[in-house]
């Protein structure tokens, strides 16, 4: 056989369009379903990760996935809220560590997630430059956030308005970056990270304007008594906390009603998490307690399911392409068919002219191998970083 | 390499054309031109000396191998060892180099060893036939006569006992045509094979040890 591979591989590189048609179509053939099933695998092993690092989340009755895509993700809306009461009641049983979670505003189209400094030590973050947030109105970006927007501790980031029409709403509020985070290769990476009271503020639950008791305040109240103010909307709101406002800053209501998404609890053991869920149990309650893997293992297991459909189709396609391919070999027989006499011509076995032609679709297959191959890794190795991030 | 035929039959299934040699003899290191009109059956007669064709009826013998006798590999392996065939179409393969079309026979039969001697002779031959500065080039980048010469090396690379060469000059100009009838008759001379041409042009008879006239079928001396 070896004595006929340069025949064959000047027959092939002689007819290189040819060549390079059928390698194409071998290639592709062979790509799409190879490409499909390590980015599949990806995809489970980054999503499982994290979701294994994620012992249990409780948040509002509701979907299910929309809930854990949320806590975990950042990327989906929470079904609902949870109050903060819930989150000092599971402080207090002391089963584990708890951390809130505020989820609901954007900046620059980047999540701002509101939580405490400990959830940074519960995924392992560390801040790659300055310091993390530690007043009101400062930020920590991730590493993706700062690449994208080209951002540095000192700047500037204002959060996206929500109420663009509604005059009395909420304002935007412009972050003071404190910090940049390390790369996490999660979706950490791509979150704006606030303390919780920051992002009550962003709410509009807290906020900071004009001292209404001082004497140039007249233009923005509407009406006064002994008791109250009823301030206008002349009334200066403030967008930026500096250390000249900051003490106007304050907060309305009881902090027990305020607002979170979901709250990502770490119990001490395996009791601790079992009693934790059975916490949750009665389907009636306002709360559900999830268990991330369980979750997301049954959201891939959708993925695999339409994956298993199209592993088929990819079937179908590779069929058709190799008998696609055994036409144009035939063809292409029938086209040397000079050249095969020849061959017989000066005492060449038909077995040889055989296995001449068999050496020619191997080498193709093997070339054609090489290249999925090789455009499947790169493939997975480029979108290693973009599903870490994601969903890593 | 002695050729001896008696008797010899042949009749072909789709036009039912029929060849019959009484007898033909060609001598050991001898040179032979066949002569005929067109469709007489000159390049029959060289496909049953090769082993292409096997003969319906009589005998023919090639030194001290028979036909017909051993089966189809036998005969293959044969061909390709001790015999040296130039077609009249020439007959290369378009994506090989002058090198490699040469080098054909050893790269399809692995009866054939590459050998260094044999490497040796490849260039001496390329050398000898003026192909030296086309050993790169592709059939179809080569000239009439250039072709011509390409084809006569793959037939004398494996130093064969016999060489059959159908038309060789046809299509040639009487200067090129009798540059290749010296180059077959020096190659062949050389290793001290028996040549074997088949020719319309009885112009060329002069110059052969023996003349197969197909108008009679009776072989003697030029």
């Amino acid at each position: 056989m070896l004595r006929l591979f340069p025949l064959v591989r000047a027959y092939l590189r002689f007819h290189w369009g040819k060549t390079v048609i059928l390698a194409i179509c071998l290639a592709t053939a062979l790509y799409v379903p190879l490409a499909a099933h390590g980015l599949v695998r990806l995809l489970q092993q980054e999503m499982t990760q994290r979701a294994e690092a994620t012992p249990l989340v409780i948040g509002a009755q509701g979907s299910r996935f929309d809930l854990v895509l949320h806590a975990l993700y950042f990327r989906t809306e929470a079904p609902g809220q949870v109050r903060q009461a819930e989150r000092f009641a599971l402080e207090e049983t002391g089963r584990g560590a708890v951390y809130p979670l505020h989820v609901r505003h954007r900046a620059r189209g980047f999540p701002v997630v509101g939580t405490t400094l400990e959830y940074f030590a519960f995924r392992g973050l560390g801040v790659e430059a300055g310091t993390a947030p530690l007043r009101l109105g400062d930020a920590v970006i991730g590493w993706e956030v700062a690449r994208s927007l080209e951002l540095r501790p000192g700047d500037r980031l204002p959060t996206d308005p929500t109420t663009v029409f509604e005059l009395g709403g909420a304002y935007p509020l412009d972050l003071r970056i404190t910090g940049i985070l390390e790369r996490a290769r999660s979706p950490d990476d791509r979150a704006v990270f606030v303390d919780l009271r920051t992002a009550w503020v962003i709410d509009g639950i807290g906020h900071g304007h004009d001292d209404l008791e001082a004497a140039d305040a007249a233009e923005g109240l509407i009406a006064r008594d002994d008791r109250h103010r009823v301030a206008g909307a002349a009334l200066t709101m403030a967008t930026r906390i500096t250390s000249e406002n900051i003490a106007a800053f304050h907060f309305h209501g009881d902090p027990a009603d305020f607002p979170l998404t979901a709250v990502v609890v770490a119990p001490t053991d395996a009791r601790e998490r079992a009693l934790l869920l059975g916490r949750y149990l009665d389907g009636d309650g306002a709360y559900q307690a999830l268990r991330p893997p369980e979750v997301i293992g049954e959201l891939l297991g959708l993925v695999v399911r339409l994956k298993r459909f199209f592993d088929l189709h990819h079937l179908f396609l590779l069929g058709v392409t190799v008998l696609f391919i055994g036409l144009v070999m035939l063809l292409s027989l029938r086209l040397r068919a000079g050249e095969i006499r020849t061959m017989v011509l000066l005492g060449c076995a038909r077995g040889t002219i055989f296995r001449l032609t068999a050496a020619e679709l191997v080498l193709l297959l093997a070339v054609s191998a090489v290249v999925a191959v090789s455009a499947a890794t790169l493939t997975a190795f480029v979108a290693k970083t973009w599903i870490q991030t994601l969903v890593g | 390499m002695e050729i001896e035929a008696r008797d010899l039959g042949f009749r072909y299934a789709t036009d039912g054309f029929r060849l019959a040699v009484p007898r033909l003899a060609v001598p050991a290191g001898s040179t032979a031109a066949v002569v005929g009109s067109s469709g007489s059956g000159k390049t029959t007669l060289l496909h049953l000396i090769a082993g292409i064709l096997v003969p319906d009826t009589g005998s023919l013998r090639l030194g001290d191998f028979s036909l017909p006798g051993p089966g189809e590999a036998a005969r293959r392996s044969f061909r390709i060892a001790r015999i040296g065939l130039v077609f009249q179409d020439f007959r290369l393969i378009d994506y090989l180099t002058v090198e490699e079309n040469i080098r054909l026979p050893f790269r399809i039969h692995p009866a054939l060893d590459w050998t260094e001697a044999v490497a040796a002779r490849l260039a001496g031959l390329v050398e000898s036939l003026g192909l030296a500065a086309r050993r790169c080039a592709r059939p179809g980048e080569l000239s009439h006569g250039e072709r011509q010469r390409v084809a006569i090396g793959r037939a004398l690379l494996t130093a064969p006992r016999l060489v059959l060469a159908d038309e060789p000059t046809g299509n040639l100009d009487a200067a090129a045509r009798d540059r290749v009838l010296n180059l077959l008759f020096e190659e062949t001379r050389r290793i001290g094979a028996t040549l074997v041409v088949v020719t319309h042009d009885e112009d060329l008879s002069a110059a052969f040890d023996q003349v197969v006239d197909f108008q009679n079928l009776q072989p003697g001396p030029a």
